[in-house]
């Protein structure tokens, strides 16, 4: 019964972001792009929580955020990404996005945001 | 060559390639310095490309890394890999991300002086000695940074300026050669 899902489609993103919030106590899961994201949070009721990419493969994370909010879910999403693109973040903002954060994950500076959108 | 243009390029380089290096676990023994790119090319290294573009101009950004064991041994050391895992597997996930934090870093840069611009994803290059073909987009200027780990060769990256023929003369990209010190990567920005 994870709290956050973690989608990105590199390993090395998931596996760090996965084992600071695990340190932090925080229950985690990861997905691989939208697709794998959007099927996870249709099933897990559990979750509080998705921390997405922006460019994946499949399906992107924007896309991702619409096809959630398109079906009624009202889990909070923040995106995790290079992207700083003030246009990219608007569309982020359009879609519903909650939050961003600018790659690399810094989970210090991240995590209080984290846990105030848990809690 | 305009000789600010030039000045940035060498700042983007050196600015972001020390943030690519800061996502290492362990920097102990690593040193940062510029190269040039006959340096680069006679290490017979694999490349990665990236590139940055605003309809004025573009930067092209190739990452150069070892697939040799004994540079997966050290990327080993210098950060966390999952031993009951695929190495080499994780060591070409971890070069494409830190290719992609390189670039954001730059993209960053380049989009606080005023200029709007995207990123492309990763492309695996086919060629070696891919340095001595970038000639061909006739760059207004260049730059070619690296590092050694233990005094051998880990990874290094070159960037290319390329100004589209009809923006010559408007293409000006201020970059201090010191760090900003107003970075915000990491932090979580509420909508």
């Amino acid at each position: 019964m994870a709290q956050v899902l973690v989608v990105d489609d590199s390993s090395t993103v998931r596996n760090e972001v996965s084992s600071f919030l695990s340190s932090e106590g925080i229950d985690v899961d990861t997905a691989v792009d939208g697709v794998d994201g959007l099927a996870k949070i249709g099933r897990d009721t559990s979750l509080k929580l998705v921390i997405c990419d922006v460019n994946m493969p499949n399906m992107d994370g924007l896309t991702m955020v619409e096809k959630v909010k398109a079906s009624g879910k009202s889990i909070p999403i923040i995106m995790l990404t290079t992207e700083s693109n003030p246009s990219m973040k608007q569309r982020g903002k359009d879609a519903g996005v909650k939050g961003w954060i600018v790659k690399p994950f810094n989970g210090a500076a991240a995590i209080g945001g984290i846990k105030k959108l848990i809690a | 060559m305009n000789p600010i243009n030039h000045s940035s390029t060498q700042a983007i380089a050196r600015q972001s390639f020390e943030e690519m290096i800061a996502m290492l676990d362990h920097s102990d023994g690593v040193s940062v310095d510029t190269v040039e790119p006959d340096y680069i090319q006679s290490l017979d290294f694999s490349t990665v490309m990236f590139t940055i573009a605003s309809s004025m101009f573009k930067v092209n950004v190739l990452l150069h890394y070892c697939e040799r064991n004994e540079s997966v041994d050290s990327f080993s050391r210098l950060t966390k890999f999952d031993a009951t895992k695929n190495i080499e597997q994780q060591y070409r996930d971890y070069i494409s991300e830190i290719g992609n934090n390189l670039c954001g870093s730059a993209t960053r840069m380049i989009g606080n002086t005023g200029f709007s611009t995207g990123m492309s994803t990763p492309v695996m290059l086919k060629i070696h000695n891919s340095t001595q073909h970038m000639g061909v987009v006739l760059p207004s200027s260049e730059a070619h940074i690296g590092c050694m780990f233990n005094g051998n060769p880990l990874i290094y990256a070159s960037f290319y300026l390329v100004i589209n023929n009809d923006c010559q003369d408007m293409v000006e990209i201020k970059i201090s050669e010191s760090k900003a010190e107003s970075d915000n990567s990491g932090e979580l920005e509420f909508f």
